[in-house]
């Protein structure tokens, strides 16, 4: 019951500091999924050069919902990042974590608790405004909770993904590379830019092995009411999330032998 | 000709400095290595499957817009090189005080602070990227002329984005907490990265003028693939002028806003 009071007591922190610096929030979170998503429509709707245009099998407006979704998906799912974890191993923070009765793990995944609830809010917020503005169509209520569990678990399973980037610190001088380059393979691989079903069939056939569609494409095709795919995602990001459990524990204890802190 | 040699002086020192810095963390270097490779592959990526769809984008072809594409990622190895890690030291300098010791210095403030450090790795990207706008140039049938206004552009192409991303980044001056502006930044080249010919309406008249960061990558590319658009170099030109102009004013504005937190 006292460690519940604590994780509780660490999210009202973290939305304390998250709204404290609100403008830094809207330029670092919020901003670049909008222009990423205002990049997407300026350039499918160049694509398009007429109405009644199919390309495979997806006309403007469809395209255009793919994307509304994709935008919800970024904000829930894919928005946290692990620099403040580097950083606390990195200029030796870290210490204090192992002699707070709160542990490292225990502290980060209690911020990413906080931020997630934050983020999960304005996804919301910016449904319901795709909604008024007659961006996206909703799909039955079972299937949008149906999708909105599975993109929390995608949410879960790229904290995870941070987290390990962010322990990388321990042998690394900078770790925003690792994360840039998972970022990137993330976009182009996941179906964020074009959809997976746009790709050359052997890369499709590849790409069914990795953990990368179910990260965009799936969760936008659940908000879609397209529920194939549902299950080979819930397979690959569990397993996923309990092998980087393990990795994470096993970094952690090789790490935790070359951590040296200065100066305490 | 003495200061030009004190500064030059200065900035070779300062290559010395990064180089060995950067290699002595080489897996970091190899790190930066593989993420400029990973981001050239998925952007010519998406071009390929893009294509595979479609016969044109507007009133280019997928050669016209991979040459594009490699043009705007050759200006992102010179800012990798030259000054982007510097924007990101800005920020910790701003609030940790330490541009007192840059603007005591007898040199011009703007060379330790947007030139200090550098980032070798890019060299090797750059390289890479200057082979593949050659191979796409080939592919385009460039004349002479062509190849010989490929350097000047690219060189005006590089000032406009270096006075852009400088005018920007003096803004830290007002904000104090500078990631945030960073940000801006990183957004802004995300859209430049795209042809002006998929922009339409208000946004489009922003991005070309006001904020003209369309112009970097789309001006020399309307001129080479038509010559008779002349106009967008002048207009480019102009952009340069106009915004080492506003660079100028921002500075004398920003130095003296700046308080130091040290003291």
């Amino acid at each position: 019951m006292s460690n519940f009071k604590k994780w509780l007591e660490t999210i009202r922190i973290g939305w304390s500091m998250v709204t404290a610096y609100r403008l830094n929030f809207f330029l670092l979170i919020i901003g670049p999924a909008l222009v990423f998503y205002f990049i997407k429509v300026s350039l499918w709707s160049a694509v398009y050069t007429d109405k009644d245009m199919l390309i495979n099998g997806y006309s403007l407006p469809q395209m255009l919902h793919y994307h509304a979704w994709a935008l919800i998906v970024v904000l829930m799912a894919q928005s946290s990042n692990g620099v403040n974890l580097g950083e606390d191993i990195r200029f030796g923070r870290m210490s204090k974590y192992l002699i707070y009765p709160f542990n490292f793990w225990e502290f980060h995944t209690a911020s990413f608790i906080s931020f997630q609830t934050i983020q999960f809010v304005i996804a919301i917020f910016t449904l319901a405004l795709l909604c008024f503005s007659d961006l996206v169509s909703l799909p039955s209520f079972s299937n949008l909770m149906i999708a909105f569990a599975y993109t929390s678990l995608v949410g879960i399973f790229w904290f995870s993904v941070q987290y390990t980037t962010g322990l990388l610190a321990f042998w690394l001088e900078e770790t925003w590379t690792m994360r840039v380059m998972f970022q990137l393979l993330v976009n182009f691989l996941s179906g964020s830019i074009i959809p997976i079903s746009f790709f050359p069939a052997w890369a499709q056939n590849y790409l069914q092995y990795t953990p990368f569609p179910s990260l965009t494409y799936t969760p936008i095709n659940l908000f879609m009411g397209q529920m194939q795919g549902l299950h080979q995602g819930l397979i690959t990001i569990t397993i996923s999330i309990v092998a980087m459990f393990f990795i994470n524990t096993y970094i952690w204890r090789r790490g935790l032998r070359l951590f040296t802190a200065a100066g305490m | 000709m003495k200061s030009v040699l004190n500064y030059f002086n200065i900035y070779r020192n300062f290559v010395s400095c990064s180089l060995t810095e950067e290699l002595s963390f080489r897996l970091n270097f190899f790190l930066l290595l593989v993420v400029d490779a990973i981001f050239t592959l998925s952007a010519l990526g998406t071009t390929f499957i893009l294509f595979d769809h479609i016969p044109a984008l507007g009133n280019w072809n997928r050669d016209q817009l991979q040459f594009f594409l490699v043009f705007m990622l050759i200006i992102d190895d010179f800012q990798g090189l030259v000054l982007s890690s510097n924007f990101w030291m800005l920020s910790t300098d701003l609030k940790a005080g330490n541009l007192d010791f840059t603007f005591l210095k007898p040199i011009h403030s703007f060379l330790p602070m947007f030139f200090r450090y550098l980032r070798p790795s890019s060299v090797i990207s750059l390289v890479i990227d200057i082979a593949l706008l050659f191979y796409f140039a080939d592919k385009l049938h460039f004349t002479y002329v062509d190849y010989i206004a490929l350097p000047f552009l690219l060189f005006l192409s590089v000032c406009l984005r270096f006075i852009l991303e400088m005018a920007i980044a003096l803004l830290m001056f007002w904000t104090t907490e500078g990631v945030g502006i960073n940000f801006i930044r990183l957004q802004l080249q995300s859209l430049s990265r795209w042809p002006d010919l998929i922009y339409r309406g208000i946004a489009k008249k922003v991005l070309m003028t006001l904020l003209p960061v369309l112009l970097v990558g789309s001006a020399p590319m309307h001129f080479l693939f038509d010559h008779s658009k002349w106009h967008y170099i002048l207009w480019l030109i102009v952009a340069v002028v106009v915004f080492a102009f506003i660079l100028h004013l921002s500075w004398e504005k920003a130095r003296i806003r700046y308080e130091s937190a040290s003291s």
